[in-house]
């Protein structure tokens, strides 16, 4: 009778229903409501496998995220390159896992972009112009901008240009550019891809004047003090995704098609990209003004 | 009957199953409109979630900070469910006009995703942070006013569709009452007819119970139909035709039995007539005998007082005086000689000499003999053709029923006349019917008539009683016809009288011949 018992609370106790949630964040690299409606099938999928409720919550702004991950209120995010790094640097995340795209796409490169026709065809010929980025904490969206300008010993960027702003996500970014609230532009080429098959026109009205190196795409990374068995059970879905019809089906929605293992090696060029632009990671300030 | 009704029945059941089918129809389509009416009413529902959901976001947008701050999540739920709330119309919905909208409502809410989230993740340029602010809010309202209008639309439709749901509803009960008017109307109709159909054979073969009652048997009930009531009616009639048939054949019998007993009668006539004659004859030969025991008696003493008178007269007995008394005498005496004679003469009819004789011989004699002592004004003929007519009598009872006969003819005419005698051969068919005589060797008729007075009825019934006489008291004796009737009846023969008042008497005798070879 009392070993009855005794199965039975454990019993009670290894039920799914008494899962814990797993917070996973999401930096708003497009139209938040779309972003999150494409990561929704991905974070059911994951669910069942980790066995905890995987909640999303997109931030309003590339920088919160840190705030967010320190203060305890996320368990695992997909960061971005540049929000990767700093957070592999100051908070010693673990990057588990990144999206492989069509066409073997496992990375993006920074765009610059001016309108077509424009003849802006290079960052020396924007100055003086109206400059739209993306945030300070983007790579794509900032730090590539600032490596040209430091390249070009072109000074501070709020002097450089006659007024930028902050657009937060990417496809704003783009979208500035193409509505004439800027005469240039970064985001990354992923999004940028993204709105061109949406909208094939869009390939017609803008240019294309600078690319960067392939930094890594959005990867999950967890918080170091995670359970080591949740991080293991995270890692083996992510990446056994496209061998299981469920996952094939999640990952389809999301765009992609598979995840590659990803570790602090692959944010090299970041690191790189950053010590061009003489940024400091362990003490950047990354709030936009 | 029944052929007539069941058109009727089956139109009854058709009219039915329209109005039900009619009804059900229309009550079918009115209770679709409430669903519609109840979608609409969701479309309502659905509008106020959207109001909510927005002021909600308005509330979180329009305060700066926080709308680019933790509630981020709620205001993606809102939208999302917004979203997910209009992407629903779509599923119901498939009219033009609707679908547009929808698409038009999808749009504006696209562009109001992405106007927030600009201003949701834009930072840094405070005017930007506005502009994009309001930017957002202006997308809003477009998502709003659109909403608002298609609330407006399904408002009034949802408005039509009631209506047309009331509408069918009042149609449907028109329909229900039409039919169940008419169904009554058919109903009451048929009750009718159904009734009649009963009723008027019943009284038909009731009238015609009255006429057999009536006496009109073979009264046939015509005009009815194959039915149970026509079976009846055949019965009836068939019944009635057999009370004909067997009331006739009762009226046939019964006239049969009716004449069987006249013929009965008859014969017992006869047979009474015959007893009367043998009673007559019973009473005749009792008198004849009585008559005859007496008279010779009476002859004899008779005899004793004419002898002595006669005595007295030839002893020349004195005086005058006593010679007439004499004379009285012998008068008298004589006469009752004379009677008694008669009475003996009755008597011995019992006992006559029959022989052979010649009738007409007979009657020529008596012809001859009483010619001559007829009155003046008296004609007395003898029509007698015919040769010998033999029978076989008693010539002297023949002579004197003759004399009888003729003597009462001519004291019936004091005033004149004529008196025929006459003799003929009788042939079959002439002898009337109730003669009785044997007739094989032929019948002889002696006929005695005269214009005289004549007799009444009564006179005539008795005239062959003995001692019945019309004459006065001493002159007739009422013996002669019923002398006459016996010597008839002895020889075989019949004796009739037909007479009438003022008309005239004949007396008729029928007696059989016989062959004249015979002796």
């Amino acid at each position: 009778m009392r070993k009855l018992m005794l199965l039975l609370t454990l019993l009670a106790f290894a039920t799914p229903c008494m899962a814990e949630d797993f917070v996973l964040g999401l930096i708003p690299e497009q139209n938040v409501f779309k972003q999150v409606e494409r990561y929704k099938p991905l974070a059911r999928y994951l669910s069942t496998k980790i066995g905890m409720d995987v909640k999303i919550s997109m931030l309003s702004r590339y920088g919160n995220i840190l705030e967010s991950f320190s203060s305890g209120r996320m368990d695992g995010a997909f960061w971005g390159s540049f929000t990767g790094a700093l957070a592999v640097e100051k908070l010693g995340i673990i990057p588990l896992a990144r999206p492989l795209y069509p066409d073997n796409i496992s990375t993006y490169k920074g765009l610059i972009f001016v309108k077509k026709g424009s003849g802006l065809d290079s960052m020396a010929k924007l100055k003086g112009k109206r400059f739209a980025f993306v945030d300070r904490a983007t790579t794509a969206g900032f730090l590539f901008p600032l490596a040209l300008l430091k390249e070009q010993n072109a000074g501070p960027y709020e002097t450089y240009f006659s007024s930028h702003f902050f657009t937060g996500s990417h496809d704003a970014a783009i979208l500035s550019v193409l509505r004439g609230e800027a005469d240039g532009g970064a985001a990354k080429d992923l999004i940028y891809d993204m709105m061109v098959k949406e909208k094939p026109d869009l390939a017609d009205k803008l240019t294309i004047i600078a690319e960067s190196e392939p930094v890594p795409s959005n990867t999950l990374g967890v918080r170091k003090d995670l359970p080591r068995e949740v991080i293991k059970l995270l890692r083996e879905a992510l990446l056994a995704m496209d061998k299981d019809p469920e996952g094939i089906a999640a990952i389809k929605e999301f765009g992609a098609v598979k995840f590659l293992s990803t570790s602090e090696e692959d944010y090299q060029p970041v690191f790189k990209m950053a010590r061009r632009g003489g940024v400091n990671f362990r003490e950047y300030d990354y709030v936009n003004k | 009957m029944k052929k007539k009704l069941k058109p009727f029945i089956i139109g009854m059941v058709l009219i039915l199953l329209v109005g039900i089918v009619t009804a059900a129809v229309l009550i079918r389509s009115a209770t679709s409109e409430i669903d519609k009416v109840s979608g609409l009413h969701q479309m309502d529902t659905m509008r106020r979630h959207v109001l909510d959901s927005f002021w909600s976001i308005y509330k979180t947008v329009l305060d700066a900070e926080k709308g680019r701050g933790q509630d981020i999540n709620a205001i993606i739920e809102s939208v999302g469910h917004i979203k997910r709330s209009t992407a629903t119309c779509n599923e119901c919905h498939s009219a033009d006009l609707v679908v547009e909208k929808v698409a038009e409502l999808d749009a504006r809410m696209d562009q109001f995703q992405e106007a927030l989230s600009f201003f949701i993740t834009t930072s840094a340029n405070a005017n930007r942070v506005d502009k994009l602010g309001i930017e957002a809010i202006q997308r809003g309202s477009d998502v709003l006013s659109l909403v608002e209008e298609l609330s407006n639309l399904s408002a009034t439709q949802m408005q039509r569709s009631v209506e047309t749901m009331l509408r069918r509803v009042y149609y449907a009960s028109y329909v229900f009452y039409a039919t169940l008017t008419i169904l009554c109307a058919f109903g009451i109709y048929l009750a009718t007819m159904l009734v009649r159909s009963i009723t008027r054979p019943v009284n038909a073969l009731i009238d015609s119970t009255r006429m057999i009652a009536d006496g009109k048997l073979g009264y046939r009930v015509e005009g009815l139909e194959e039915d149970e009531f026509g079976l009846l009616a055949a019965n009836f009639n068939s019944m009635s035709e057999e009370l004909r048939k067997s009331y006739t054949e009762l009226g046939e019998s019964n006239s049969r039995l009716k004449v069987e007993i006249a013929e009965h009668e008859k014969a017992e006539r006869e047979r009474q007539k015959l007893l009367e004659e043998l009673i007559q004859a019973r009473k005749l030969e009792a008198v004849g005998t009585l008559a005859g025991g007496i008279a010779h008696e009476f002859n004899n003493l008779l005899q004793s007082i004419q002898v002595s008178a006669e005595f007295m007269a030839l002893s020349g007995a004195s005086n005058e005086k006593h010679r007439k008394h004499l004379g009285v005498i012998l008068n008298a005496s004589a006469r009752g000689a004379d009677l008694t004679k008669r009475l003996l003469t009755f008597s011995r009819n019992i006992e006559n000499e029959m022989r052979p004789m010649n009738l007409t011989g007979a009657l020529t004699q008596v012809w001859i003999t009483l010619k001559d002592t007829m009155p003046n004004n008296i004609d007395f003929r003898l029509a007698n053709e015919q040769r010998a007519l033999w029978i076989v009598g008693d010539v002297a009872a023949i002579d004197q029923i003759l004399l009888n006969l003729v003597l009462n003819a001519s004291d019936a005419m004091k005033n004149g006349g004529s008196i025929t005698l006459t003799l003929s051969l009788c042939g079959e068919e002439e002898l009337p019917a109730g003669v009785e005589i044997r007739r094989e060797q032929g019948v002889a008729l002696i006929q005695i008539s005269d214009t005289g007075h004549g007799m009444d009825e009564e006179t005539r019934s008795k005239i062959f009683e003995p001692f019945f006489t019309t004459k006065a008291v001493g002159i007739g004796t009422g013996l002669g016809l019923a002398i006459s009737y016996g010597v008839v009846k002895s020889h075989g023969g019949q004796i009739e009288c037909l007479s009438a008042p003022g008309r005239g008497t004949t007396f008729r005798i029928w007696l059989p011949l016989i062959s004249p070879l015979k002796s």
